[in-house]
């Protein structure tokens, strides 16, 4: 069952100069309930924008947007009374890459805030907002204020906050871009444990496929405001169909780092680098040994990793691969019979042209 | 030390404690209309102010209407100069206190005259509370009454005592043109039993009490100014 689901959805709205920006551009989308759903694009690709229509932070200009069978928006119009909204908009948490905690009261204060209306008496409020914060493990920090807290703890806290009142959907906006790369992966494994926990359903923005490849099971790749492709995690991996996808996938931070420090320089008319994507189930036998004997390239290594997809291992590959372009050409084809998802690059990580 | 204080101030000290022209009635005067008029401008400052935050073209309740409303009732009352204020606005002060001259007379022009620049810097405190707290509150179901005083005032208070504190600076100086209708304070006894009588000591005695007050003020407001921020480290 779809707990989100948004259909022909369009934002528009006037840039400076006062000329229409097409922000979102008819993108449909599903999420099932339970789904870790990433949604990843550059920056400017409309990624906040549409996920800020789904609890009506942003309100489309066309489109339907139908939340936990709720029907918020119908052709464009909102249908949904704002006294209803604001009563469901608590159960779609929402946190942010700025955190946006309020600096001027205390941690415990900021999680309280959420259950105002929730009909507690305050003795309790205050009881549910610590086992809140000792959810996140910052119970001792109760009683100090934002800014005393590293950024790492100040999102825990925005978590915290935005689980209070036991909320069904959790939208995470850009939520660890802010964050360096130990409180990233502190961040992303508790959204993946309170998952579990509290059986919620996650739509989580970002710009790093690292992020998505940690948690999501599924996944929409945007670019100027369309969803230009979506799937399984698993399967946009290991066959993307868009060059855009290619790029997001294979310009993980590892890979495009390994070619700038390698500083190759020009290749020569006979080298090119491809980066392999695998299923490791799938490929039994050594692909490089194989290239050698029997197409007879040169394949030197770069770079290999293995991570765990959904709980597939999923092998990554960098190639500098040696031979004139037939034999290019025989290597291609060759991986590809192997089920290989292969993508050439130039030599600084870009898509080759 | 008080005989060198009489032959030094002889008008000051002519002048006596209490009385009509006496010190204490004219700093009693001061306070009075400074207070009086800093809580009805204050309150009206703050009113206006989060209207026109609210009603913005990217506020929570845009509202052209109301916004142009306040927006030129603030413009055109901060257009006028106080002095001249004090003359035009006198048949409303009539209907409101019964009279136009006096101390009481003189709290209907002191709050036209400091709202409207209250008001503005109300708009600016308000504006600087980042946009961000207020989607988090409405990604939590907040309701704009939560969202006005929990997340616009309250993370705004910092600097809304930074420019309260300024605006009360500021009213301290129109206080003391409201003499000009019989309002006694302490800028009246600068004007009329100093500088008028050639009685220099009174006015630089009557300089120093204002520079007193004011300094009184400014250091209150930077206390709390300080103690009520979190913003930053």
């Amino acid at each position: 069952m779809s707990i989100i689901e948004l259909k022909h959805v369009n934002v528009d709205f006037p840039d400076k100069k006062g000329k229409i920006v097409h922000a979102v551009q008819d993108v449909n989308l599903n999420v099932e309930k339970g789904d870790i759903y990433g949604v990843v694009g550059f920056s400017g690709a409309g990624k906040s924008t549409l996920v800020r229509t789904i609890n009506l932070l942003q309100k489309p200009t066309a489109g339907d947007i139908q939340v936990n069978g709720t029907d918020f928006v119908k052709d464009g119009k909102q249908i949904i009374a704002n006294k209803q909204l604001q009563l469901a908009r608590r159960k779609i948490g929402m946190i942010f890459q700025s955190f946006n905690l309020l600096n001027e009261v205390t941690v415990l204060e900021n999680v309280s805030f959420a259950l105002k209306h929730s009909g507690l008496k305050d003795k309790e409020i205050e009881e549910k907002s610590l086992h809140l914060l000792d959810l996140v493990d910052l119970k001792d920090k109760a009683n100090f204020y934002p800014v005393q807290l590293s950024g790492g703890q100040q999102q825990r806290v925005a978590i915290a906050r935005a689980l209070a009142n036991e909320p069904d959907i959790l939208i995470s906006d850009e939520a660890t871009s802010a964050l360096d790369p130990q409180n990233t992966q502190q961040i992303l494994a508790l959204l993946k444990k309170l998952k579990k926990e509290l059986n919620l359903t996650i739509v989580l923005i970002t710009h790093e496929m690292d992020a998505v490849k940690k948690i999501c099971d599924k996944v929409a790749v945007m670019e100027q405001g369309k969803i230009v492709e979506k799937g399984k995690l698993r399967d946009v991996v290991l066959h993307p169909q868009m060059a855009l996808t290619k790029s997001f996938v294979g310009g993980s931070i590892e890979v495009i780092n390994t070619l700038e420090m390698l500083h190759l320089d020009h290749l020569n008319d006979d080298e090119a680098i491809y980066q392999l994507v695998y299923s490791v189930a799938n490929v039994t036998k050594s692909i490089v040994i194989d290239l050698y004997r029997e197409i007879g390239v040169e394949v030197s290594m770069l770079y290999g990793n293995v991570e765990l997809l959904d709980d597939e291992p999923i092998g990554t590959l960098l190639v500098l691969v040696k031979g004139d372009s037939e034999k290019q050409q025989e290597t291609v084809a060759f991986l590809k019979e192997q089920q290989v998802s292969l993508t050439r690059f130039d030599e600084k990580g870009n898509l080759y042209e | 030390m008080s005989s060198w204080f009489s032959s030094v101030f002889p008008n000051v000290v002519q002048l006596g404690w209490s009385g009509d022209a006496g010190w204490g009635t004219s700093i009693v005067q001061t306070l009075f209309m400074t207070f009086w008029s800093a809580i009805f401008g204050g309150i009206l400052g703050i009113v206006f102010g989060v209207v026109l935050v609210l009603t913005k073209d990217d506020g929570i309740r845009p509202n052209k209407f109301w916004f142009n409303l306040c927006d030129k009732v603030v413009s055109i009352f901060r257009a006028i100069p106080f002095i001249i204020l004090l003359a035009f606005i006198a048949p409303v002060t009539q209907k409101i206190v019964g009279t136009q001259i006096g101390m009481k007379a003189a709290l209907v022009p002191l709050t036209l005259g400091v709202f409207p620049f209250y008001a503005r810097q109300v708009q600016v405190a308000l504006e600087s509370v980042a946009q961000g707290k207020i989607e988090a509150a409405q990604s939590l179901g907040a309701t704009i009454w939560d969202i006005i005083f929990s997340i616009y005032l309250n993370e705004a208070r910092s600097e809304l005592v930074r420019v309260s504190t300024v605006t009360i600076i500021s009213l301290i100086g129109l206080t003391a043109m409201a003499g000009a209708i019989g309002a006694g304070g302490l800028g009246n006894t600068a004007i009329s039993y100093g500088y008028n009588r050639f009685n220099n000591d009174v006015t630089l005695v009557a300089t120093v009490l204002v520079i007193i007050l004011i300094f009184i003020v400014q250091i209150v407001g930077d206390f709390f100014a300080k103690k009520l921020n979190h913003q930053s480290r």
